[in-house]
């Protein structure tokens, strides 16, 4: 192979691992929005959070216990879940009978706040008393950061000509394995069904007999355990900043969930790699054509977004999407 | 079995739906409300079974007063509801779609499954499809299906002959009256007063959201208003 031609597949096969974690970043909003047609915009603060949860754990548990910061993707998991369902309590049950823009604006709220806890800490002084009730979650106070690990940093395979980087083929191996899981527990499950059921028509599902609260509790809590899952091995692959999720994480989730088509975790996982797949893609163009022309080498995520309102444009359902219930 | 509906008054959204309603429905009975679209029968057993919350009035099934549970916990309490227009899950299965009609781990699920599909041969042939696939009869199957799978002891239908041929709206019935043979007593709303007349023991006639009339169905049938309002007979 030429040397270009080794770094486009390069570039590609980037792209599709880093589509699988757009995959698993996108499954949890994704099956919130198709149970409550509520979308979580804060969905990117809880990914940002658990990035920043992993990082700490890496600086402050890794070198004083000896685990391994990949671990704490599932505290992550645990700890977003908990984030989800009191947020749930405390913010979105209370407006979400209220149609759709009340729990939109709830959820940005939330995002805002916990940006700001994220770069801020939470902290309250007395006179000479100090309380700090959240320290500051960033340590490199924005420059961006990525958890204190040699072990994943740096290595990577060399396949061939390919050279993978270890964190982000973690990161796609579990997207992989993660969101079969969860179609599994949709379509196999009493529990599954019954989320099904009650975002398909959730007053025949009380009809039936269904805890549609319930549900709606229940999918919440899987939804942001799964952005802490993601945003835990987000850590390792990018560094991460406290508005990371407004600048770069949302517009690409809000991508990834409308191609895939609301509610299904096959279609998201598909629509993840595409859009990796197109990202690295016009990347390679911005790179080889653009800059002949003078356009900037980062048009690529522009370009990106150019495809995929083109598509919505086609077929407004997203690629996978059915035509949702009323 | 026993639901006592006594001077329940309700309002949609901002309009008054309901007013000083009181019905009831005994052991063993086969109950309907007539009345024209949008006389309040909808509305009444949405109220009944907590999907809109009433303003004044008492509900009781089996002598508790049920006003201020919510809907999944009435239908628990051994209600089997079905809605008007069916309201089937699209995407899931006919199986999957009754199913979801039984409370989660009772160990008669499989009983109860099977006693449906007697009831409807049909749809265990075509348990493995869609919902969304099967003709509007067998929807409406499915639908009372789904109702029956908690082992209801008051079904309520809402416009069962939605969509229906007529033809297809009689198998239902009789399928209905059976089910009423087995024990379970029926409310059931119905705009085709003549066919609800017919079938039921006892009916409440409504209008503007108001019981106007109410008595034996034989007697109401040849009720001259009733008559001249629903049954399109001038005498």
């Amino acid at each position: 192979m030429s040397a270009s031609a080794i770094t486009v597949a390069q570039l590609l096969i980037g792209g599709i691992l880093q589509g699988g974690f757009f995959a698993l970043a996108s499954v949890g909003l994704s099956l919130i929005f198709g149970v409550q047609r509520i979308l979580n915009v804060a969905h990117g603060a809880f990914i940002v959070l658990a990035s920043f949860i992993t990082i700490q754990f890496s600086i402050l548990i890794t070198p004083v216990f000896h685990i391994d910061p990949l671990y704490s993707a599932a505290l992550d998991f645990v700890l977003m879940a908990l984030v989800g369902a009191a947020s749930y309590f405390l913010l979105i049950y209370k407006v979400e009978s209220t149609g759709f823009e009340a729990p939109l604006l709830a959820t940005f709220g939330l995002s805002v706040f916990l940006e700001y806890v994220i770069a801020n800490g939470l902290r309250f002084s007395f006179s000479s008393f100090h309380l700090t009730l959240i320290p500051v979650l960033d340590p490199s106070s924005g420059i961006g950061a990525q958890p204190q690990n040699q072990v994943y940093s740096s290595t990577s395979l060399l396949v061939g000509p390919i050279l993978l980087q270890e964190p982000q083929l973690i990161a796609f191996i579990v997207a992989i394995a993660v969101i079969p899981l969860m179609h599994l527990f949709l379509t196999r499950t009493y529990y599954g069904k019954a989320i099904r059921a009650t975002a398909q028509d959730w007053e025949a599902a009380e009809f039936s007999g269904i805890d549609v609260r319930m549900m709606r509790v229940l999918s919440f809590t899987l939804g942001s355990g799964l952005a802490g899952l993601a945003g835990g091995i987000f850590a390792f692959t990018n560094s991460v900043t406290p508005t990371t999720a407004d600048t770069s994480l949302l517009p690409i989730i809000l991508a990834v969930i409308i191609l895939g088509g609301v509610g299904s975790m096959i279609g998201t996982l598909m629509a993840g790699l595409i859009v990796g797949l197109i990202m690295s893609g016009s990347d390679v163009v911005a790179y080889y054509v653009l800059t002949q022309f003078h356009f900037p080498t980062d048009f690529g995520l522009v370009l990106t977004f150019i495809i995929f309102l083109i598509v919505l444009m086609i077929k407004p359902t997203g690629l996978f999407g059915h035509r949702l219930q009323k | 079995m026993s639901l006592e509906v006594a001077n329940v008054s309700a309002s949609y959204g901002a309009v008054r739906a309901l007013w000083d309603v009181s019905i009831s429905v005994s052991q063993g009975q086969f109950v309907c409300l007539v009345g024209a679209n949008g006389a309040g029968k909808s509305t009444l057993l949405k109220t009944i079974v907590g999907m809109i919350p009433p303003r004044s009035g008492t509900i009781r099934f089996n002598g508790r007063g049920i006003s201020n549970l919510r809907t999944h916990s009435i239908i628990r309490m051994g209600i089997g509801f079905v809605p008007e227009g069916r309201r089937l899950f699209p995407t899931l299965s006919v199986e999957e779609n009754l199913r979801m009609g039984a409370p989660r781990a009772i160990n008669n699920l499989e009983d109860s499954l099977k006693k449906v599909y007697t009831l409807f041969p049909v749809l265990e042939e075509k348990r493995k499809q869609k919902a969304i696939a099967l003709s509007g009869g067998e929807q409406q199957m499915v639908a009372i299906g789904r109702a029956l799978m908690g082992s209801p002891k008051l079904l309520i239908l809402d416009e069962l002959s939605f969509g229906l041929a007529p033809i297809i709206f009689d198998r239902v019935l009789s399928t209905i009256l059976q089910i009423k043979q087995a024990g379970v007593s029926v409310l059931m709303a119905e705009q085709n007063a003549e066919r609800a007349l017919e079938v039921s023991d006892y009916s409440y006639v409504m209008e503007n959201g108001r019981v106007v009339k109410h008595g034996k169905s034989t007697d109401l049938i040849d009720d001259p208003l009733v008559k001249e309002a629903y049954l399109g007979m001038d005498e």
